[in-house]
């Protein structure tokens, strides 16, 4: 019973730090090109987009674990751990969509399905699971990372979204209208996490 | 009579822009492709030619090698081949890596080195519905690096000078003007200000272009 | 309408606002003066300098006459060298006060538009760069040259003594008139107060921001102390452990400087007047978070940096609520 708690615990415990602490995109910089992108144009869902890279990464994470530790001794991990890690992501792509198409039927999947490449073959996605490869997390803690990763990075979506207001009036000067400001935006944001954390993380 | 031909030589201004992938339209600066490892891992001088060496061998052949994959495969798993691609460059890009730092000196890199296989700066062009020519993504592959390399030098050259003052690890200045800006969040901000000034210089040069072209 | 017009009468404007808060930094820097020698003003001298260069710099570089009714980034300069110490040097307040009104005010588009406070920002950029010049203060009544200050020994905050566990070693007379090291202005209580009552008379401030986040933080101070780690225990024992943290907590780490000063900040706060409690109280929070586990004493300016971000959230949540009670009504 102790051990089950202690497991809870443990993801428990690294979701929470994935999403705020060890933020993916505000301590990390993972995934920032795809959510500038992301919160300019209104045409995605941030729903739709979060569940689907949610479960690419909880998937593609646990593929990931096992994996790992049955490749972990061999000499050509170093070279091999990228394309490894995205044959996993591609593995929970397909999973995701085998779903998503049985719960939708092929019609109403056209849409999420139009999003799932973008969902999946991103810097957040292969971030997360280098790390926690490279970091050698337990089972539990590569999991609650993952789920904390995904939740983290959709948190951030939602905060750049919510300021686009600001963030696209005319007062702001040509020059820095679009990318820069948005950048200069979730700098003071990882400012306000790195306060937060007093050092810069290991990567 | 000069308004029907200001707008086709205004068309061929930006279209000229438009090729320019170093200065004028630097995927960058001007889309935002390639900033994982800028903000983090291009903080000094050495990091920045790691970096570039990196891309150099990992965007050209994976863009023409994926050209070519993609003609066989099914449209909708075209992200899916060019990252299964990428990673199967690295392989090799990996080793030549090795041969040329120290694995200490790519340790400095981290994870932002094996993270360039999910780059969009490596990967966007399977979002183009349109299958590329072999040849157009030899060039436009290696055009891209240079665009790329020219931003990643540039940034971790000022990023280095700024926060430790010195440049390729010898003193160039005193102190550190702003040590913040070998962190992430001073990454950011630096990025933000190098894109501001470098768009204001491109529409400056760009104005002047399209001065040039207007008939007298 | 006619009330309108009549609140319009009695809330200053913008301008009038931002002189208020100004004339009120002036006794506070008074305070310092007696505390510390000319220092400080020398700081707030170069640190208003600054300010004004960046503005007619940015008025020349968007090539637009600059806007005298626009005076917003001295008192933002102001407020920011009064949470330094009196030994900063003054690059650092130059490089602060320059990332705080380019990159905190004119990147986004000026006054109105910042979605972050810049004092907060330009105290975030220095604590994080110079950790060593700013998180560490000269005792009141030491000798500390305009130009010079070598050989003054420099001593950790209260808030930093909190954070390991121990009591500060200041009376309560001490900590409430300001005679301890800490920053230039956040540390005479009695001033902050009469600075506050003014700023309210004056319509400066309203009330609810600053009451949510006093009782969010009294809140923590009082059910979680830090002093002697209590853990879990129910409230009603230990209770002058908890008032001894209550004391501590709230008069040290610029807690109501920032109630005053940070926070009723008019462009960086929600706009809907509903949301300025709930805001107020998620600031206690995030800022007690951060002084609790976060790594830097001050931990208000990166907890008002955070929650900043969450000031159009909460607008948009207060504002969808209010047509639902029309409709049940």
């Amino acid at each position: 019973m102790t051990e089950v708690l202690r497991a809870l615990g443990s993801f428990f415990a690294y979701a929470v730090i994935a999403v705020f602490a060890q933020n993916a995109v505000f301590t990390r910089s993972l995934g920032v090109s795809r959510l500038v992108k992301l919160s300019e144009d209104d045409e995605v869902g941030s729903l739709v987009f979060g569940a689907l890279l949610c479960a690419v990464q909880i998937i593609s994470a646990m593929m990931g674990f096992f994996v790992n530790r049955w490749l972990f001794a061999s000499a050509f991990w170093i070279y091999l751990r990228p394309l490894v890690m995205v044959l996993c992501s591609a593995a929970a792509f397909f999973v995701v969509l085998l779903v998503v198409v049985i719960c939708f039927r092929v019609h109403g999947a056209r849409e999420i399905v139009a999003v799932l490449p973008m969902a999946t073959f991103n810097t957040c996605i292969l971030g997360t699971l280098l790390l926690s490869t490279i970091q050698n997390f337990t089972f539990t803690q590569t999991l609650g990372f993952a789920l904390g990763s995904g939740v983290g990075y959709v948190m951030a979506v939602a905060l750049v979204r919510g300021a686009q207001e600001r963030l696209q009036s005319e007062a702001v000067p040509a020059t820095f209208r679009g990318l820069p400001i948005t950048l200069l935006y979730i700098g003071i944001l990882a400012l306000a996490i790195y306060g937060f954390t007093g050092h810069m993380l290991a990567f | 009579m000069s308004e029907l031909q200001h707008e086709p030589l205004q068309a061929s201004v930006e279209k000229r822009a438009r090729r320019d992938r170093v200065f004028l339209n630097n995927p960058v600066i001007m889309q935002g492709l390639g900033l994982a490892p800028l903000i983090v891992a291009a903080t000094t001088l050495k990091n920045g030619i790691m970096l570039s060496t990196a891309v150099l061998l990992l965007l050209t052949p994976t863009r023409v090698l994926a050209a070519l994959l993609s003609r066989f495969s099914y449209f909708r798993f075209r992200g899916l081949i060019y990252a299964l691609t990428a990673g199967a460059v690295y392989v090799g890009a990996r080793y030549l890596m090795g041969l040329l730092y120290t694995p200490a000196e790519l340790a400095l890199l981290g994870l932002y080195l094996p993270l360039l296989v999910a780059d969009p700066i490596v990967l966007k062009r399977y979002e183009r519905p349109q299958r590329e020519r072999t040849r157009t993504a030899l060039r436009k592959g290696l055009i891209t690096s240079c665009g790329y390399i020219a931003a990643l030098l540039f940034i971790s050259a000022l990023r280095e000078i700024l926060g430790l003052g010195t440049l390729f690890g010898s003193p160039v200045i005193g102190g550190a003007l702003f040590p913040m800006a070998q962190l992430p969040s001073g990454g950011f901000m630096v990025t933000a200000l190098v894109m501001c000034v470098w768009r204001a210089a491109a529409a400056g040069v760009k104005k002047q272009m399209s001065l040039e072209v207007e008939p007298l | 309408m006619s009330n309108e017009s009549a609140l319009s009468l009695q809330r200053p404007g913008s301008y009038e606002a931002n002189r208020d808060i100004v004339f009120m930094i002036l006794p506070l820097l008074a305070l310092a003066t007696f505390f510390y020698g000319m220092r400080p003003i020398g700081l707030c001298l170069v640190a208003a300098f600054t300010a004004m260069l960046c503005d007619h710099l940015v008025a020349w570089l968007r090539s637009h006459t600059h806007n005298r009714e626009e005076n917003s980034s001295i008192p933002a300069a102001l407020v920011l060298v009064m949470l330094l110490p009196a030994t900063v040097h003054y690059y650092v307040v130059i490089v602060s006060v320059i990332v705080a009104t380019m990159l905190g005010k004119h990147a986004f588009g000026g006054y109105g538009h910042y979605p972050f406070n810049p004092s907060a920002l330009g105290y975030a950029v220095a604590a994080v760069s110079w950790p060593g010049q700013v998180l560490f203060y000269p005792t009141p009544f030491s000798e500390i040259g305009l130009f010079d200050v070598s050989g003054v020994t420099l001593l950790e905050s209260a808030a930093h003594t909190l954070r390991a566990g121990g009591v500060p070693n200041t009376s309560l007379f001490d900590l409430v008139l300001g005679s301890y090291a800490g920053p230039i202005g956040t540390t005479s209580v009695l001033v902050i107060i009469a600075c506050a009552m003014y700023l309210w008379m004056r319509r400066g401030i309203t009330l609810s921001v600053p009451l949510g986040f006093l009782l969010a933080c009294a809140a923590v101070a009082f059910f979680y102390p830090r002093v002697n780690t209590l853990g879990l225990e129910p409230p009603w024992l230990y209770l002058d452990t908890r008032l001894l943290s209550l004391r501590y907590e709230i008069l040290s780490g610029a807690l109501i400087f920032a109630a005053v000063f940070l926070i009723n900040e008019p462009v960086t706060r929600p706009k809907n007047t509903r949301a300025h409690f709930a805001y107020g109280l998620l600031l206690g929070f995030m800022t007690m978070m951060f002084r609790y586990f976060g790594s830097y004493d001050t931990g208000v300016c990166f907890a008002v940096l955070a929650v900043n971000a969450l000031s159009a959230p909460l607008d948009s949540l207060f504002s969808r609520r209010a047509p639902q009670k029309g409709v049940r009504a």
